[in-house]
């Protein structure tokens, strides 16, 4: 299969009043046309930083390094205008929550319409008949009705559904879903994220999320903690055995396999160390090895690990 | 209560509290009513002119019979006879009243326009130089009061340049065709309405500027710029739809002060407007003039903003389907 | 990096800095004038004499010296922006936190009294009033405030509401607190960011209108201001003659003081975070 991203080396600094913090170290991962993969990790581990990054929407303070290559040119050293050009056509974001991330001034017909107009489409005709079909691809009944809303008289799901229908749009090449469970009670989730990978089939797919349950639904599954990563590999092979400590507690963290006190001593993520693995303050197998020695790659069953405790 | 229906009570309410204050006003403050009302001084005025005067007036009467008067009159346009003019109240405004539109109304829509357009580039820039050194400006420009901005204006464009006529609205011979005299006009009015534009244009600009740059925070332009909408768009139909509500209800606010504004630049440009025969009211205290340009003025603000607050329901969708109620 | 952090972070305090210079040298102008002015302002000397190293600002048409009557115009003109702004704070917090707290009825007509009063148009009713009750500087003071407090009364207002619907006070309910208590104690506490950011506006706004009473011809003729000042020169020949240092130098001094102020404002707006980067105008 044709490789479509691979990113090596993505570091991304953030420059705040009282100095530089480092949100992301040093991440890579590659994705080929018609895989799924799954970022797996906290609120704040830097996840939607890194889609951000993909994208060249960083905030203002932030800067990206290393290479972020996507059909052979590297993202992050195009112009603002090459790369607008490629947003929403050879890479879609769906973000996580439609409702927010529609303009509610603006009805869903005019949101939907200005990213047809970018296929060249003119003739109000085609629009509207391009813009029914889109929307009935995602499963609503009305699409006319929909259209004539505001974003805010939509519900929840309907909103999402509406984003779906828009990155629908082109058959773009690369699709990165936003936490797509949030907010989204269980059954919906599984049958939303089916939807998603279905409509989606032939492109790559990121999915960010906090819920490691989603996993079932992707190929490979890359685990980070506060800006680094812990396990990349297949997700059958990582779900079914975990080698790295946090992997294993976020496992047992599930809801499947019941509650337990001292699976983890805490849950917010430090801040990104300069020494030492980041996780050692919360793992349950820490030693002093771990606070000075950045653990290196170790390779086990193609799965990536980077932990003291796991030898290949 | 919706908030419309708000807004139109409290301008009734407005309204009659001005006429209130407006009735009150020569007969609760120290100092003979009947001299407030006529503007005359007690040495140049006779006893039996004074007679005279207490029963026009009707003083005499219980407050409650001067009350109703006073509105059977001010309802059929009587707003009482400036002693200092010769001339009823109602007449003085009737040649009075288009000058000052005049100025005002265009000054209010190209402050709007230019404080709309300013405030979306600067906010949305990411020329965060250019952006503080506007800003800046608007500031300064905020800080200098209106008289003193009129007449560095005409001191340097209309006095020292001589680029523009001192003052007026016309020349003292107005050409007789009538592009002629529309273009003397016009060359009269440019320097008056540039000043009140400056001087209202402040509060505004700085009202887009910061929803804008707040704006650029939201969720919702991120999702646009995934989409790849280009920046031109996301500013002037994105942003611009969700500032619009808020822009309007500030330029209806805004109105009474934009108005005072002209008021103070007509003095120092000399024109025939409401604003000159406020100051000269003052300068006599002929106090039937004066209550009637606050009388009228009023009138025009509270209607001026109850347009604006329907059109405000007219642009916002949350309004119009009744989102905030529902939440 | 850090070069550039510490010039930003240096260059929000040049505008403190400039504010407070500014506000110590009026106020050491309006404590000690006679040190700094160098005639007494009573002092007559020839009519309209140019700028000179003897008369820095020159004369007027009565013969004072320009830059003296300015110095001795200081304090007359910050004393009635303090107190006109002190008193429309004191009309505004009580009113504003009253109609934010207050529930139904109340609280609904104390928010349409603050509406009505929005939207009366202040200069033409300073004018009507102030040729009502005749000059003088106590009854400017009372004109300004009456008419200036709409804009503290939202913020406070809208401030209280947002503090009353916390959890905070919630709790406070349900442990039996009295109401009394919960707003002298606990809300106007609270406010205090809000009151002191409001005070320091709206004495910059009520110099402004200050000005304009006076320049309309209404001010206390007693007592010269800043307002005055120009008021004089346009109405006494200053202006048809282009007598620049007459009148440009008491709008400057308006201009620098409402900027001082300003500037003193938004370092502390900055500082308790109640708005990230904005810029208000005095006058809303």
């Amino acid at each position: 299969m044709k490789k479509i991203l691979s990113i090596t080396g993505l570091t991304i600094d953030s420059q705040l009043m009282h100095g530089s913090h480092r949100i992301v170290n040093d991440l890579s991962f590659e994705l080929e046309q018609g895989e799924t993969l799954a970022i797996v990790g906290e609120s704040g581990c830097g996840k939607t930083m890194t889609a951000l990054s993909i994208f060249g929407l960083l905030p203002e303070n932030c800067t990206a390094s290393g290479t972020v290559t996507f059909d052979d040119c590297n993202l992050l050293s195009l112009r603002e205008k090459e790369l607008s050009r490629m947003r929403g056509i050879d890479f879609v974001l769906i973000p996580q929550s439609g409702a927010d991330f529609l303009n509610p001034g603006l009805k869903v017909r005019t949101q939907i319409y200005e990213t047809l107009k970018r296929t060249g489409i003119k003739d109000k005709r085609i629009l509207e008949k391009t813009a029914c079909d889109l929307l009935n691809s995602v499963s609503f009944q009305n699409p006319d009705s929909i259209m004539n809303k505001y974003p805010f008289q939509l519900s929840g799901g309907m909103a999402q559904r509406v984003v779906l229908a828009m990155g629908l749009t082109f058959s773009p090449k690369l699709v990165i879903s936003d936490e797509p469970t949030r907010g989204i009670d269980s059954n919906t989730s599984m049958a939303y994220l089916k939807e998603l990978t279905s409509v989606f089939s032939d492109s790559g797919i990121v999915i960010i999320t906090h819920d490691i349950s989603v996993a079932d639904y992707c190929k490979n599954i890359f685990i980070m903690y506060a800006g680094e990563c812990m396990e990349y590999g297949d997700c059958t092979r990582i779900l079914n055995n975990p080698s790295h400590p946090y992997t294993k507690s976020l496992i047992a963290a599930l809801p499947i396999n019941g509650f337990s006190l001292n699976s983890r001593k805490a849950s917010i993520p430090q801040d990104f160390l300069n020494t030492g693995c980041t996780f050692y303050p919360h793992c349950p197998q820490s030693t002093k090895k771990c606070q000075t020695d950045k653990p290196e790659k170790q390779i086990i069953d193609q799965t990536k690990v980077w932990c003291h405790h796991v030898k290949s | 209560m919706s908030d419309i229906t708000k807004k139109i009570i409290s301008s009734i309410l407005c309204l009659a509290a001005i006429i209130i204050i407006n009735f009150f006003l020569p007969r609760l403050m120290p100092g003979d009513p009947v001299l407030m009302l006529t503007g005359q001084n007690e040495e140049s005025i006779s006893a039996a002119q004074y007679q005279s005067f207490e029963e026009k007036l009707g003083i005499n009467y219980p407050v409650s019979i001067q009350f109703k008067n006073y509105l059977v009159n001010l309802f059929s346009g009587d707003l009482g006879y400036s002693y200092h003019y010769n001339d009823t109240v109602a007449n003085l405004m009737k040649n009075r009243i288009p000058n000052t539109l005049q100025l005002a109304i265009p000054s209010i829509l190209l402050a709007s326009i230019l404080g709309m357009f300013l405030g979306c580039t600067m906010g949305y820039t990411k020329k965060q130089r250019l952006d503080k050194s506007v800003t800046t400006a608007f500031i300064i420009i905020n800080a200098i009061p209106s008289f003193l901005l009129a007449m560095v204006i005409v001191t340097f464009f209309a006095f020292k340049l001589r680029l523009f006529p001192l003052g007026g609205l016309n020349s003292i011979v107005v050409p007789h065709h009538a592009i002629l005299a529309f273009g003397d006009r016009i060359k009269h009015l440019i320097l008056p309405i540039s000043t009140i534009v400056l001087l209202s244009l402040p509060p505004k600009y700085m009202m887009v500027r910061n929803t804008v740059k707040s704006a650029t925070k939201e969720k919702y332009v991120l999702y646009a710029k995934a989409r790849g909408i280009s920046s031109f768009r996301i500013k002037f139909v994105h942003i611009f739809k969700n500032v619009c509500p808020p822009f309007i209800t500030l330029v209806g606010l805004n109105l009474a002060f934009v108005i005072s504004g002209s008021m103070i630049t007509e003095i120092i440009f000399s024109i025939n407007g409401m604003g000159e025969l406020l100051y000269e009211a003052a300068i006599y205290r002929d106090f039937p003039t004066l209550q009637g340009c606050f009388f009228i003025i009023s009138i025009i603000v509270i209607l001026a903003n109850i347009l604006t607050d329907i059109t405000c329901v007219m642009v916002d969708p949350k309004q119009r389907f009744g989102f905030y109620e529902s939440n | 990096m850090k070069a550039i952090k510490r010039t930003s972070f240096k260059k929000e305090f040049y505008s403190l800095y400039f504010g407070i210079i500014i506000m110590i040298v009026f106020l050491l102008w309006s404590i000690l004038p006679g040190i700094f002015s160098p005639y007494n302002p009573k002092e007559m000397f020839s009519p309209w004499l140019a700028m000179s190293l003897s008369h820095l600002l020159g004369t007027n048409d009565m013969g004072y010296d320009i830059f003296s009557e300015l110095i001795y115009a200081a304090s007359r003109t910050l004393f009635t922006g303090f107190c006109a702004a002190f008193v429309s704070l004191i009309i505004g917090t009580t009113l504003g936190t009253l109609s934010g707290y207050l529930e139904g009825w109340a609280g609904e007509g104390l928010d349409f009294i603050i509406n009505i009063f929005l939207l009366i148009p202040t200069l033409p009713m300073m004018v009507v009033v102030a040729a009502f009750v005749g000059p003088g500087t106590f009854n400017i003071i009372l004109i300004i405030s009456l008419l200036g407090w709409c804009s503290t009364a939202r913020a406070v207002r809208a401030r209280t509401k947002q503090i009353k619907h916390s959890p905070f006070v919630e709790a406070l309910t349900i442990s039996g607190i009295s109401e009394k208590q919960i707003v002298l104690k606990h809300i106007i506490p609270n406010l205090s960011d809000v009151i002191f950011a409001k005070y320091i506006m709206s004495v910059a706004s009520c110099m402004l209108m200050e000005a304009t009473v006076s320049f309309m011809g209404l001010g206390d003729p007693t007592h010269v201001t800043w307002g005055s000042m120009i008021n004089f020169a346009f109405s006494r020949g200053g202006f048809s003659r282009g007598v620049l240092n007459w009148y440009l130098p008491p709008g400057i001094c308006i201009t620098l003081c409402v900027l001082s102020f300003y500037y003193i404002n938004s370092h502390f707006e900055e500082k308790s975070k109640i708005v990230v980067n904005e810029e208000q105008s005095y006058m809303d």
